[in-house]
């Protein structure tokens, strides 16, 4: 990847933009999306729609799709003293919040969530969670801050030898793999992009994006979890959703979605005679934007490929950037070779 | 702060306190204030000669010299030739915060902000005519209030790691900023910095009282214990309570190759745990840390045993106060730090050892074997103590920002006590009383009982979030405490041993 891809990536992950609240990084989309677009529009949500029309006849027409939005905070009750109570947006696990740094608000107040001092806690205590209702975002005694407010993980973007190490990595990585897509189009097919909000918090934005474009196919970029972690009796993890450096990760099914298996198939072969590295995610819960896209109008064929990455929906994330460059390269060298035939196909 | 129970905090065995004489760090003495010819001849003792070739105190070189800047020395190790590799210490001395870059404040008291300020009473301030051009004849403005700026020390020493018996990067720091504040520094055998500022008592130096002053310099982290698929398994060093560990950005000193690097303390997925464990809290025994790298340049660099330390970044929140990691104690250091460079403008009879203390967090250990090596007449231990704040209300927590704490209980004397409380009201300096009915979790629970015992008081800073990466504390409250102890040592009249007594 170049340096300016990195750049972007960097940029896009360290805005802030929690499900609702997605501006810095509509803007940021917004800009790099127009100088190659044919037409963008942000609609009554807020979802960036781009649309990039290929050349000639019969062409089929592909809804990309990524979310803008990310997990994170909503301040709701102020207890004075620079100190809020703050509700959770997206699925985030509270064991993942004590000892962390946050930036409130659209000026980013820099905030913390602490805990209890060590101690002053009991070894009962310490053998139970700490529940939502006893942590705090703490801006300092003078700070001012507005209940509503959103309020993220503070990690700044950080690469580290293979790999990168941020927040959002779901799905700023799904974002930048869109813009490049974008700029490199092929003209073989009437392209719709939807960078679209709300996702963490039920699809929503991919579900008006998929009317509004009609499209005929549709391919949702997104992450999934690698949770290709040691177990802890040293037996085989066998439960691993996908691998971190395994490639693109290619749906079949997962709770939202049975992904159209003639794509799922497409895919597969693309990878196979382009030889770029991929792999299954292994079906189960989660889900992505395919959800709500694949169910649009009458119905859209659709399949979802994913960035792996590790502790997705906490303050550092993980990706290596070799499963960045593989997923731009699978889905790149993909919608290259869509033609009408590929709808036609029998099904399995 | 020691979390107790953790560390060894068992008195020091019988024999060495009978016999001090058979500790060859010369601790037999004393007045341990004076220099010992033997200790300097200890391979980790870094003593260096005096910079300025005056017997006496700053303030008076300053007024005898049209030119007080005191020039840069850089000193190779005198005696590296016949010193381990690894015993052997190049500094610069560093001006920064040095007494000249501030007009001096003459007045009862100088002032710790402009809310101290607006209350101090009888304050008289002209600039020095011979401290208020630079060397290059630029003139200094007047500023107030005139406190030394410490905040970027802090932020520097908050970046800089130092897990206990790990402290070097931190020790490092505080020797540059001290070296000029203090006539001489060495490090003890277990690492303390040991940092001397003589007093202007003209009996024979020998007699000289000496007051230490210990802030204890290191930090809570981590430890190397297996390293499995790439994935490091870890164990605590000090006392941390595991829930707020996954997610925590951390820094791993990998020995193996010598380089710092980044990771992340993770929580496995459920799959990857117990039944009995994967929805509730993960204890240290399954929290791995990942580096982001392959599982054979991990083992490559990393071995068991590297240490591991905090690595969340130091942020100045709202209200004047600070959030970062290691503020327990780094805190104190800066507490310690404004007082020096406060000493600079004051004369003092006693002397001032001025002690980072090393292993803290794991049984005093430093605070221990510095207070028998110096074998003061007097200890102050500078520590931090609870705020109030989230989860933290009772009567152990003390507000933020409303001024250091002073300490009553068993670990501290009540004329020390007394004698502060009563300098802090005169100078109005906002401070907090606080009581510590059992054991004080500092270095004061180790100073009192070294040797054949040495009046202890404590300072608190209240901190929020102990133990936690994001610790906050008030520089304010570093500001009144350090002026508070300046103002103490400076009140120290040769004779104040004497008046310690016990009023029954």
């Amino acid at each position: 990847m170049t340096e300016k891809q990195f750049k972007l990536l960097e940029k896009l992950c360290n805005a802030c933009a929690v499900s609702g609240d997605e501006g810095e990084v509509r803007k940021i989309i917004l800009e790099e999306v127009k100088p190659y677009a044919d037409t963008v529009k942000v609609d009554a949500l807020g979802n960036v729609l781009v649309t990039k029309n290929g050349s000639g006849e019969n062409k089929v027409r592909v809804m990309l799709d990524c979310h803008m939005d990310e997990i994170g905070f909503m301040l709701v009750a102020d207890d004075g003293d620079g100190l809020y109570r703050f509700e959770l947006v997206g699925g985030i696990d509270v064991r993942q919040l004590p000892g962390k740094q946050v930036l409130v608000g659209k000026d980013k107040i820099p905030g913390v969530i602490g805990a209890r001092p060590i101690h002053l806690t009991t070894a009962e205590e310490r053998s139970r969670k700490i529940p939502l209702d006893q942590l705090r975002i703490d801006i300092g005694p003078a700070g001012k801050a507005n209940i509503g407010d959103r309020a993220t993980f503070a990690t700044q973007f950080k690469r580290v030898g293979p790999s990168i190490m941020a927040k959002s990595i779901d799905n700023r990585i799904g974002c930048v793999i869109l813009i490049d897509l974008l700029k490199t189009a092929p003209t073989n097919i009437d392209l719709c992009l939807s960078f679209s909000v709300q996702e963490e918090i039920g699809l929503r934005g991919a579900k008006v994006a998929a009317f509004h474009f009609a499209p005929d196919m549709a391919i949702a970029i997104d992450s999934t979890p690698a949770n290709d972690l040691p177990v802890h009796d040293g037996g085989e993890n066998t439960f691993y959703n996908t691998k971190l450096g395994g490639g693109p990760a290619i749906y079949t099914f997962d709770a939202g979605t049975l992904n159209d298996p003639r794509l799922v198939r497409f895919l597969a072969r693309t990878g196979d005679e382009a030889k770029i590295p991929y792999q299954f995610r292994q079906p189960g819960g989660g889900g992505t934007d395919a959800g709500a896209i694949h169910r649009s109008r009458s119905g859209v064929p659709t399949v979802s490929v994913s960035v792996p990455h590790r502790y997705t929906h906490t303050a550092i994330s993980l990706a290596r950037v070799d499963d960045w460059k593989n997923t731009l390269a699978l889905i790149s060298a993909a919608i290259r070779r869509i033609t009408p035939d590929l709808l036609k196909e029998d099904r399995p | 702060m020691l979390l107790p129970g953790l560390g060894d905090v068992a008195i020091p065995s019988r024999a060495a306190h009978a016999n001090p004489h058979a500790d060859s760090d010369g601790g037999g003495h004393q007045h341990a204030g004076h220099f010992h010819p033997n200790r300097d001849r200890i391979p980790h003792l870094w003593a260096k000669p005096h910079p300025w070739h005056f017997d006496c105190h700053p303030d008076v070189y300053a007024h005898r010299n049209p030119n007080p800047h005191r020039h840069s020395h850089r000193y190779p190790h005198n005696n590296g030739d016949s010193l381990p590799a690894a015993d052997v210490y190049i500094y610069t001395l560093s001006h920064a915060g040095s007494s000249h870059e501030h007009p001096i404040v003459h007045a009862h008291s100088t002032v710790a902000n402009i809310d101290d300020y607006q209350h101090s009473a009888k304050l008289h301030i002209y600039p020095n005519p011979n401290r208020n051009t630079n060397p290059n004849g630029h003139s200094n403005p007047l500023t107030l209030p005139d406190m030394p700026e410490i905040t970027p020390f802090l932020k520097s020493l908050l970046s800089a790691a130092g897990i206990s018996s790990y402290e070097t990067p931190a020790t490092k720091l505080v020797d540059e900023k001290w070296r000029p504040l203090v006539d001489e520094a060495r490090l003890s055998r277990l690492g303390s910095l040991e940092a001397l500022k003589k007093g202007t008592s003209t009996a024979l130096s020998t007699s000289r009282p000496s007051i230490m002053i210990a802030t204890h310099v290191d930090a809570i982290g981590m430890m190397v214990t297996s390293i499995a698929e790439g994935f490091l398994h870890f164990t605590q060093v000090g006392g941390i309570d595991p829930r707020i560990l996954p997610g925590t950005p951390v820094i791993v000193h990998a020995s193996a190759s010598g380089e710092e690097l980044p990771g992340i303390v993770v929580m496995p997925p459920a799959r990857a745990l117990p039944d009995s464990v994967r929805d509730g809290v993960i204890g240290l025994e399954h929290l791995l840390i990942d580096m982001g790298l392959l599982p054979k340049e991990v083992a490559a660099k990393v071995r068991i045993g590297d240490p591991v330390s905090f690595a969340t970044e130091p942020k100045e929140l709202a209200g004047d106060v600070i959030s970062g990691h290691t503020l327990d104690n780094r805190a104190s250091v800066a507490v310690l730090t404004v007082t020096l460079e406060e000493l600079q403008k004051k004369s003092h009879a006693w002397d001032v050892w001025a002690v980072a203390t090393v292993q803290e967090e794991v049984g005093l250990l430093g605070a221990f074997t510095s207070a028998f090596g110096l074998r003061p007449q007097v200890a102050i231990a500078i520590d931090v103590t609870f705020a109030k704040g989230p989860g933290a209300n009772d009567w152990q927590t003390m507000p933020l920002g409303k001024g250091p704490t002073l300490t009553m209980g068993p670990n501290m004397h009540p004329y020390l006590y007394k004698s502060l409380k009563e300098l802090a009201e005169k100078l109005e300096i906002p401070f907090q009383p606080e009581v510590t009915p059992r054991m004080s979790g500092t270095d004061a629970y180790a100073t009192q009982i070294t040797a054949e015992g040495i009046p202890t008081m404590v300072i608190g800073i209240p901190l929020r979030y102990m133990h936690t990466p994001v610790e906050i504390v008030s520089l304010k409250d570093i500001q009144r405490a350090g002026r508070l102890l300046a103002e103490f040592i400076s009140s120290l009249e040769p004779d104040f041993v004497e008046k310690i007594v016990w009023e029954d």
